[in-house]
């Protein structure tokens, strides 16, 4: 008993110990409510079953018919450049609408309190439209004016040892003034 | 012995860990991705996580990715309070600070990057460190061990739990999404190929899913003893080195928080148990 790492805390201090039942509580609360929990992001990652298909998708976007490499990056930069660019792909996909705005207007809160809610924590409209033109810059690649943005999705299929082209859909197009 | 009776025997191991860390800040910088890099990005999409909601609600990423000069100068006290942190590991003072930022830090990268990424040790390192009084700091340490234990146990457990296991090919399905872009660009090589072999080869990607979630239950034997924590901290390499290299899931933000688990030992054998025989507090403390 003397060596349970709360017996010991709770000799120590009593406030501590009730700040971390506290914490204990409200990550529980947290699971109850399917929210998030900050401290545990790498929880069930690569826990659950995806649907079995030979084929998958990535989304890309091409600057004047030309495709914006991403993966010579080095390690972070090219995860950023690969997420938020999936992300967006999706947000564009789901007529601009983010996983929050979509949970969140799921929500009973009060009309007025999804407004404030909405309009803090999610991304506004008219910048995300121009997020491309930002998302290339980043990538390194020189924007010129008057220039056709697209946003791609590729879907690749893997048979036989091999990986190919399945097919592609433009989702987004926006052109530089 | 040291006539403190102080439970951090050296700040050698410390300055070992905390010159790790300021390798993998410098990572997050020279890669990219640094404030003053991110400038200008407007779009993010956080979770259903309330923590993220305050950061984002009272609009401190917001505001330092639109002011480039502010980006810079939190990027640049990063640095060198990390730096001054390593000559002085049990500064608490900055250790508030340094925690702050990292986490702003954290909170900021992947709420524009659009995912969690797991990657936030860099972060919770900080935590035993925030304390002044020694026995405070301790039992710190031991609540950020069990932290990183439970980290890496309820994965495993989560793995388990939702009947992974019984999907044989759900690692070659997941494989196959995690080299797409690579594929597209024909930015191919060694991985790229072991990729397609894998994806190709379900059983064998089985074997190799199962070998993960045992190395990840592993950890348990942490909360039993800890004897093993050298070696616990090499099994969580030892997963993150073939995840980087078979999923290109790098562990750099992640590396310095493991290595706790090295210098676990030196705590505890210095310390004995702090409970029966509580330090004597420096003067200071």
């Amino acid at each position: 008993m003397r060596q349970l790492f709360l017996y010991k805390v709770f000799k120590h201090s009593k406030l501590a110990f009730i700040g971390l039942m506290l914490l204990i509580s409200l990550q529980l609360i947290f699971i109850g409510k399917k929210m998030d929990m900050l401290i545990f992001p790498f929880n069930n990652m690569f826990a659950l079953a995806p649907g079995t298909t030979s084929i998958t998708a990535t989304y890309a976007i091409r600057l004047n018919g030309q495709l914006v490499p991403i993966t010579h990056h080095l390690y972070w930069k090219k995860d950023f450049l690969e997420t938020s660019l999936h992300t967006y792909g999706k947000y564009k996909e789901q007529e601009s609408t983010v996983y929050l705005e979509q949970y969140i207007r799921s929500t009973t809160a009060g009309e007025q309190k999804k407004k404030f809610l909405l309009e803090s924590l999610t991304p506004d409209r008219s910048h995300a439209n121009l997020w491309p033109v930002w998302f290339c810059q980043f990538a390194g690649v020189n924007v010129p004016s008057k220039s056709k943005m697209e946003l791609v999705k590729y879907r690749l299929l893997f048979k036989e040892g091999k990986v190919s082209l399945y097919d592609s859909t433009i989702i987004y197009t926006i052109s530089t003034p | 012995m040291n006539p403190t009776n102080s439970i951090w025997p050296n700040k050698r191991s410390l300055r070992i860990i905390f010159s790790l860390l300021m390798i993998e800040c410098l990572m997050f910088m020279i890669s990219g991705v640094g404030y003053q890099q991110l400038q200008g990005d407007r779009f993010f999409s956080i979770g259903v996580d309330p923590i993220y909601w305050i950061v984002f609600g009272l609009k401190i990423p917001q505001t330092i990715l639109a002011h480039s000069w502010l980006g810079l100068i939190i990027n640049t006290s990063m640095i060198i309070l990390l730096l001054a942190f390593i000559f002085n590991p049990f500064n608490n003072k900055m250790a508030i600070v340094l925690c702050i930022l990292m986490f702003l830090y954290y909170i900021t990268l992947t709420g524009y990057l659009t995912h969690r990424n797991f990657q936030a040790g860099f972060c919770w390192i900080f935590v035993p460190f925030l304390f002044k009084k020694e026995m405070n700091r301790y039992l710190a340490f031991e609540a950020t061990r069990y932290f990183l234990l439970f980290f890496y146990v309820s994965a495993a457990f989560l793995k388990i739990y939702d009947g992974a296991l019984q999907h044989t090919g759900l690692f070659s399905q997941y494989l196959q999404n995690q080299f797409t872009p690579y594929h597209l660009e024909m930015n191919t090589g060694f991985r790229t190929s072991l990729n397609v072999y894998f994806v190709n080869h379900p059983s064998l990607t089985y074997v190799l899913y199962t070998i993960s979630v045992v190395l990840e239950s592993i950890v348990l034997i942490g909360f039993f003893t800890k004897k093993f924590d050298r070696w616990l901290a090499i099994v969580i390499f030892l997963f993150h080195i073939t995840n980087w290299v078979i999923m290109d899931i790098a562990p750099i933000g992640q590396i310095a928080f493991i290595g706790i688990l090295f210098i676990n030992r030196q705590v505890q054998c210095a310390g004995a148990d702090p409970m029966k025989s509580p330090p004597i507090l420096n003067s200071r403390q």
